[in-house]
């Protein structure tokens, strides 16, 4: 009778345990699923920020005086300047601009950003869900009538951005379902070669 | 479910976990890295930045400064600035060169170039020639007029120099005197007691001859409308003078020394010197000295100084007579040492960017 007990005892005990550990096992691959996420959307989001700086920071750089701004155009998700990107003695002429529509990706919230260097255009499918500029005059005055009418008027540019994975996430041990985990980014650049 | 099945599942699962936390710990480590590896991308950026300007502080003080900074600490870094004379799309520049290195020495180690390319400034449209003058001009003595291009380094610029003498009147070399330089079509000739071709011109036409420093400089359209040089000098920046009457006057010259009366001193110094009054009666005499820059005169005579640049000489009637040089003097063409005297005046004594022509960064 008692050795029938100890194993009831036993069985109930051993299932709890692996009831638990079933439970926190789950967490934690939804977790580590969650983290590598987070870690893809972040690594995607500073490399276009690498190359927004670099950029974005030559606006401007050999274009010759006298135009009224290298500043071609400016919208909330699209601009267009002049620089000398490669300092090779040619002004260059790139837009960046996110497209309206969503991605092909699974992940639907996700947008193309497209970047066309003299009339070449490249397809940026790293899952930006948000690719706002905003402009500043030289007082610090955030200009607020799009399109810039006047974009010799900016002196510095602030650029946020969001990234998702490609792929939808849920992280369904939230409190609330949390999609899509991703990572924010946001810089103002003043590039010193507009004035 | 026997005791020894419940184990083997139990710790199958915590081996599981183990390898699963063990995932997220590396992604957890990769987002920190990364997010490391961006803030100090963006500080060796912000070093380098920093790193130009003060380069920049250094230039306003001291044109002439190239010696830039061999590894300075800076904002938790370190930074390498160098400086030097180079061209940038056809136009003479500084350029200054500023890394900023974060985590140096290390795997994660971050470098970050900043580069400025200041503008040298405007060569004076007065400057015809090493000496431009409308009075007749003779030379005795040993006197050297070296037109040829003299580079700081002491060596020579083939074809880049100028005229030795470009005047309204007559030049009449004598004595042991040499006279050398660039004619218009770049050939350069080396001193001689008769100048080579087209090494001299007189006689020229120029209904328009400045009549002030700063018409020499190019006046309103250049940003020197009349009393910008005197003005300059009363402020004192980067060691600039004014005296009224030639007095008073310290060597080394700075800046620009603006001089209202004679003058019997030392050049020994850099910048823009001028001797000039409204009268066009200001005399400079016996000169001693080495100078590198920009000498304005009304007139000049028995130079036995040494100088490095060009000179123009602003009055039509000298009333000291018209003997230039007549001792061992020598006045030698150097475009560099003119950029450097009149580069960056508008922004005297100011660490101001503005003389930036591009930046790249």
């Amino acid at each position: 009778m008692n050795a029938m007990y100890d194993l009831l005892c036993s069985i109930v005990i051993g299932g709890i345990l692996l009831v638990m550990l079933v439970g926190f096992n789950g967490t934690i691959t939804e977790q580590a699923g969650a983290q590598t996420v987070r870690m893809m959307a972040q690594s995607s989001l500073t490399t276009i920020g690498d190359l927004v700086d670099y950029e974005f920071r030559k606006m401007g750089y050999q274009v010759p005086k006298g135009t009224d701004s290298a500043i071609v155009f400016a919208d909330t998700s699209k601009i267009t300047f002049k620089a000398d990107i490669d300092n090779d003695g040619t002004v260059d002429i790139l837009t960046y601009e996110l497209d309206s529509s969503p991605s092909h990706n699974a992940n639907t919230k996700t947008h193309y950003l497209y970047r066309t260097k003299n009339g070449q255009t490249e397809l940026i499918n790293l899952g930006l869900t948000q690719f706002r500029i905003t402009y500043y005059d030289a007082s610090g005055k955030q200009l607020t009538s799009y399109p810039i009418q006047r974009p010799s008027k900016i002196k510095s540019i602030k650029i946020a951005m969001n990234a998702e994975s490609l792929v939808p996430y849920i992280e369904r041990s939230e409190n609330y379902l949390k999609a899509s985990p991703g990572a924010y980014w946001e810089q103002t650049i003043k590039p010193r070669n507009i004035r | 479910m026997s005791g020894r099945a419940i184990i083997i599942i139990v710790v199958g699962i915590i081996v599981v976990s183990g390898i699963i936390l063990y995932n997220i710990e590396a992604a957890s480590v990769s987002i920190t890295q990364n997010v490391n590896r961006f803030y100090s991308g963006r500080e060796a950026q912000n070093i380098a930045q920093s790193g130009v300007n003060v380069a920049l502080g250094q230039l306003a003080n001291d044109r002439q400064w190239r010696t830039g900074f061999p590894y300075m600490k800076m904002l938790g870094g370190k930074v390498s600035v160098t400086v030097s004379d180079s061209i940038w799309y056809g136009q003479k520049v500084i350029k200054i060169v500023s890394v900023g290195i974060m985590n140096s020495g290390t795997a994660s180690e971050e470098r970050d170039t900043s580069i400025a390319y200041l503008s040298k400034g405007i060569f004076p449209p007065g400057v015809k020639a090493l000496v431009t003058a409308r009075t007749d001009i003779t030379v005795n003595g040993n006197m050297t007029i070296d037109a040829r291009d003299h580079l700081p380094s002491g060596a020579l610029g083939p074809g880049v120099g100028t005229y030795a003498i470009y005047s309204t009147k007559s030049f009449t070399p004598g004595g042991s005197s040499q006279t050398g330089g660039t004619n218009s079509s770049g050939t350069d000739y080396a001193p001689a007691s008769t100048p080579g071709p087209g090494v001299v011109l007189t006689d020229v036409t120029w209904p328009d001859y400045p009549g002030t420093p700063d018409s020499v400089m190019g006046g309103t359209g250049n940003g020197f409308p009349e009393g910008t040089l005197k003005a300059m000098a009363k402020t004192g920046a980067r060691g600039s003078q004014y005296s009224p009457d030639g007095s008073g006057i310290r060597t080394p010259l700075k800046g620009v020394t603006y001089i209202e009366g004679n003058y019997a001193g030392s050049m020994d110094g850099t910048g823009i010197l001028v001797v000039h009054n409204s009268s066009r009666s200001a005399v400079y005499n016996n000169s001693t000295g080495t100078f590198m820059g920009l000498l304005i005169v009304d007139d000049i005579i028995h130079d036995h100084s040494t100088l490095y640049g060009a000179m123009v000489v602003l009055t039509p009637n000298p009333p000291a007579g018209n003997v230039f040089g007549n001792g061992n003097g020598g006045v030698y063409f150097s475009r560099d040492a003119i950029y450097n005297a009149v580069g960056g005046l508008q922004s005297l004594g100011h660490g101001s960017s503005a003389d930036v022509l591009g930046w790249w960064e």
